[in-house]
């Protein structure tokens, strides 16, 4: 079933994607490496960056592909950018910030800066119970305006091109067409 | 974050652009912000003579939230529009050249046009004949084509938003409104396009609606350019529907299969359907058959893209004129 789904990429052949330059090859070395961070120190930072994302996506009800969205760009981002001149944290929100609004699932700075703030507090072994932070309280002001202070960044580094097409898209489609349960997205996401 | 943006500083005070782009005068202003003239000086200390010809830019200011409150971020319309114009390369749609960002508000840099259609179209010293017609007709035609083929609609289609090159060429600009239609099926919004210019499923309230809706755009432009001047100018929406249904007959299930469901369906006193060859007295019969096929009221029965574009009507003598044959000395 799984290869059945694959094969029928080949007749969205006349959908024009432009996917020859979406992914960078192997040898390509990140600016943090070249910086003189070790690959596993990078790596646990890509993969603090990507659950934060992926935690606040959870939280914000957006669908998973939008947060895959978010992922590629923040990790696009730092193949630009080392890790340890860009607070990796505010660059995670802005980025899933950015998706949602390139997936046209918009959703409120507001909710998203303190969706962030909780996530980050549970990540951090914050003791529980969590206190939300307050609407309009002078850390939420500050975090907001670093928020949109660093996608404004980030929208510079990445030349403003932000059309990313994951293969994860196409995948739930060709699923929901065959009718597919749930087991088989799953196995197939992974 | 990095916080070194040397670049930026107050605009529009300042003539100079990031360094690059110099302003000359205001050009336009619109719902979404205002247009400047600006000039490329990047290179012009570079340059081995200094009369080597100046670069001349359009650049396109967003308009910022009133609230400061509802800023967020990078206006997502913006984005979207961005978004499609560096995703679609025709000759019939506006290049986007630059974007950049200043002090909250986003600047797009585009290329310079000399004028938009609703000047053609609305002048009083200008003769539109048959040919110019079709040529003008055939380059809306390719540049929808371009875009329904990448799944995108317009939703914003009115002679305001074509614009001319100096070579009479046709180009879509002003993509606020646009989204990509394939394959979510979230609802759509009815507060698009120009009321003038808006189709009748959208005017009854449909939630989903697709490609169809610039089909009736422009067949209104069409018609438009006969009429020289609007074709259906109604006051409200109500007033709109009822002009269009004056012309094109009430719809009932029989020529619309599922308008009593639409949210918004009112009934309308019953009227037939009129020829357009006794409105437009002398146009020939596959002009009014392509503007019949354009204005249809089911948007299931309307024309494609394609099919327009291979109608009898652009087959025939006389042929379309070239695009720097339209007239456009008088209009600046």
């Amino acid at each position: 079933e799984i290869n059945e789904a694959l094969t029928l990429d080949k007749y969205l052949d006349h959908v024009a994607t432009d996917l020859d330059n979406q992914y960078f090859p192997l040898s390509v070395v990140s600016p943090s490496e070249l910086a003189g961070m070790s690959k596993e120190d990078e790596r646990k930072c890509r993969l603090y960056g990507a659950t934060l994302i992926q935690q606040l996506g959870i939280l914000l009800r957006l669908p998973q592909d939008t947060i895959s969205v978010g992922c590629s760009i923040f990790h696009r981002f730092y193949y630009k950018k080392t890790f340890m001149k860009c607070d990796c944290s505010i660059a995670a929100c802005a980025a899933l910030f950015i998706a949602t609004k390139v997936e046209e699932q918009p959703r409120k700075l507001r909710d998203v800066v303190i969706t962030f703030d909780y996530v980050k507090k549970i990540l951090s072994g914050h003791e529980r119970p969590i206190p939300v932070m307050l609407y309009g309280s002078s850390s939420f002001t500050s975090l907001n305006k670093d928020a949109v202070s660093a996608e404004k960044y980030m929208m510079k580094v990445l030349g403003f091109s932000l059309k990313i097409d994951t293969a994860y898209k196409y995948l739930c489609e060709y699923i929901r067409i065959l009718q597919g349960t749930g087991r088989l997205r799953q196995k197939a996401w992974n | 974050m990095e916080k070194n943006n040397p670049e930026e500083f107050k605009v529009p005070f300042s003539p100079l652009l990031i360094g690059r782009y110099k302003m000359i005068k205001k050009i336009g202003k619109g719902s979404y912000g205002s247009v400047y003239k600006v000039e490329d000086i990047k290179d012009r200390k570079t340059a081995t003579t200094p009369d080597s010809p100046k670069k001349y830019f359009a650049v396109k200011k967003m308009k910022l939230p009133a609230n400061r409150l509802k800023i967020q971020g990078i206006d997502f319309t913006t984005l979207r529009e961005i978004n499609i114009l560096q995703e679609i390369k025709h000759e019939n749609i506006i290049p986007l050249v630059d974007v950049f960002h200043i002090n909250r508000s986003t600047f797009m840099v585009m290329e310079l046009m000399k004028s938009d259609l609703s000047k053609l179209m609305f002048s009083r010293t200008i003769t539109l004949t048959i040919p110019h017609i079709k040529c003008i007709m055939l380059q809306i035609f390719y540049g929808l084509k371009e875009l329904h083929k990448n799944w995108i609609i317009h939703r914003d289609l009115t002679p305001n938003n074509l614009l001319i090159s100096e070579d009479g060429v046709l180009k879509f600009s002003d993509f606020g409104l646009s989204r990509f239609f394939a394959s979510n099926n979230r609802p759509m919004t009815q507060n698009v396009v120009t009321l003038h210019y808006r189709a009748p499923e959208i005017l009854f309230g449909a939630n989903y609606y697709g490609p169809q809706i610039d089909i009736f755009s422009a067949g209104c432009i069409l018609g438009g350019l006969l009429l020289r001047g609007t074709l259906f100018c109604g006051r409200n929406d109500i007033d709109q529907m009822s002009q269009i249904f004056k012309i094109m007959g009430t719809p009932s299930e029989e020529t619309w299969e599922g308008v009593t469901n639409l949210p918004h369906y009112v009934e309308f006193e019953e009227t037939p359907p009129q020829s357009f060859r006794i409105l437009f007295p002398g146009i020939d019969e596959d002009l009014a058959n392509l503007l019949e096929g354009l204005l249809v009221l089911d948007p299931n029965k309307r024309l494609t893209v394609e099919q327009c574009i291979n109608h009898p009507f652009f087959n025939k003598s006389p042929d379309s004129c070239d695009p720097d044959e339209l007239p456009m000395d008088d209009i600046s």
